[in-house]
C-alpha cells in the first residue's frame, strides 16, 4: 500500500512540475552568482561571479538599457 | 586588439591538451558508422538534411566529439580559427556531462530550457575565446538565435540572448569563466607567447 502510495505522489510529482517561482527575463544575485529566470519560471544560474579570472568578482544589482540586470563586476584593487 | 594568427599545430597542440586535460575522445563524422545511422534518422524525421549533419555540425555524445573536419586541416567551412574555437566549446559540453554523467544528457535532449541553458554556458566558452583571439565577440543576439537549430522555445531564445550579454560584460572586461576557457587560453597564452 506504502509502495502505490509512493509511486502514485512521485508521478504526481513527475507530471505536476515544479511550480514557477520568478519572473521569465528577470535577473537577481544569489550571493555570488548571477542567475536569470528561465521559461518556466525557474532560476537558472548564468555565471558564478567567484570562479571569474584574473581579479575578484562580485555578483551586482545593476541597469542595462534602462532595465534592472544582475551582472559580475570586478572588484576594485 | 588584433587578430591572432595560428598555425595547424598550434590548433591539433589545443585540442591535443583539451583532450589530455578534460578527457574524451575526438573522432571524424565521416569515418563514425554512429553518425551516419543518426544523420539518416534527422533526415528521414526532416529534422536536418544528412549531409549538413555531417558537414556542417561537431557534435558531441557523451565524451565523445564528432568533428565534420579534420583538426589542424582548414577547410572552407572550417578554417583553422574556427577549429579553434570550437574546440573548447565542445569540450565544455564535455565538462557539463562530467558534473553530472547521469543526468546531462536527459535533460539536454529532454528540455528546451536545460538545452538553452547548457549551450548559453558552452557559448560562453566560443565568446571567451573569440574575444582572445578576434578581438571581438558576435552578438549576444546572432549566437543566440542558433539555438533555433536546436529546437528551443523563442523564450528560451531571448533568456539565452539575456545570459549570453551579461557574459559579454565579464568577457569584454577580461573575465574568463568557463572552464574549458581557462584551459585553452592558458594554453594558447604559453604556447604563443602572449
Amino acid at each position: 500500500m506504502h509502495v502505490r502510495k509512493l509511486a502514485i505522489l512521485i508521478a504526481a510529482l513527475l507530471l505536476s512540475g515544479c511550480p514557477a517561482v520568478c519572473q521569465t527575463f528577470t535577473t537577481r544575485c544569489a550571493n555570488d552568482v548571477a542567475q536569470i529566470c528561465d521559461a518556466h519560471g525557474h532560476w537558472q544560474q548564468v555565471m558564478n561571479c567567484r570562479e571569474i579570472e584574473p581579479g575578484e568578482w562580485d555578483c551586482s544589482e545593476g541597469v542595462h538599457e534602462g532595465e534592472p540586470r544582475s551582472e559580475c563586476v570586478r572588484r576594485e584593487p | 586588439m588584433s587578430e591572432i594568427i595560428l598555425a595547424p599545430n598550434d590548433v591539433i597542440a589545443l585540442w591535443d591538451h583539451l583532450g589530455a586535460h578534460f578527457g574524451g575522445r575526438v573522432v571524424h563524422k565521416q569515418d563514425a558508422r554512429e553518425m551516419l545511422v543518426i544523420a539518416r534518422a534527422l533526415d528521414m524525421l526532416g529534422v536536418l538534411d544528412q549531409q549538413d549533419f555531417l558537414d556542417r555540425y561537431t557534435t558531441t555524445i557523451w565524451e565523445s566529439i564528432y568533428t565534420p573536419f579534420v583538426v589542424g586541416t582548414p577547410s572552407p567551412r572550417y578554417p583553422l580559427i574556427s577549429q579553434a574555437i570550437v574546440g573548447p566549446h565542445e569540450f565544455q559540453h564535455i565538462v557539463q556531462h562530467q558534473r553530472d554523467p547521469m543526468g546531462f544528457t536527459p535533460k539536454y535532449l529532454a528540455s528546451s530550457a536545460c538545452r538553452a541553458g547548457f549551450e548559453t554556458e558552452a557559448l560562453g566558452t566560443t565568446m571567451e575565446i573569440e574575444w582572445f583571439l578576434l578581438g571581438y565577440v558576435t552578438p549576444a543576439a546572432v549566437r543566440a538565435k542558433m539555438l533555433r537549430d536546436y529546437a528551443c522555445s523563442a523564450d528560451d531564445i531571448e533568456v539565452t540572448r539575456i545570459a549570453l550579454e551579461m557574459r559579454q560584460q565579464v568577457i569584454k572586461r577580461g573575465g574568463v569563466e568557463t572552464e574549458s576557457g581557462k584551459v585553452s587560453i592558458a594554453f594558447l597564452k604559453e604556447r604563443l607567447g602572449i
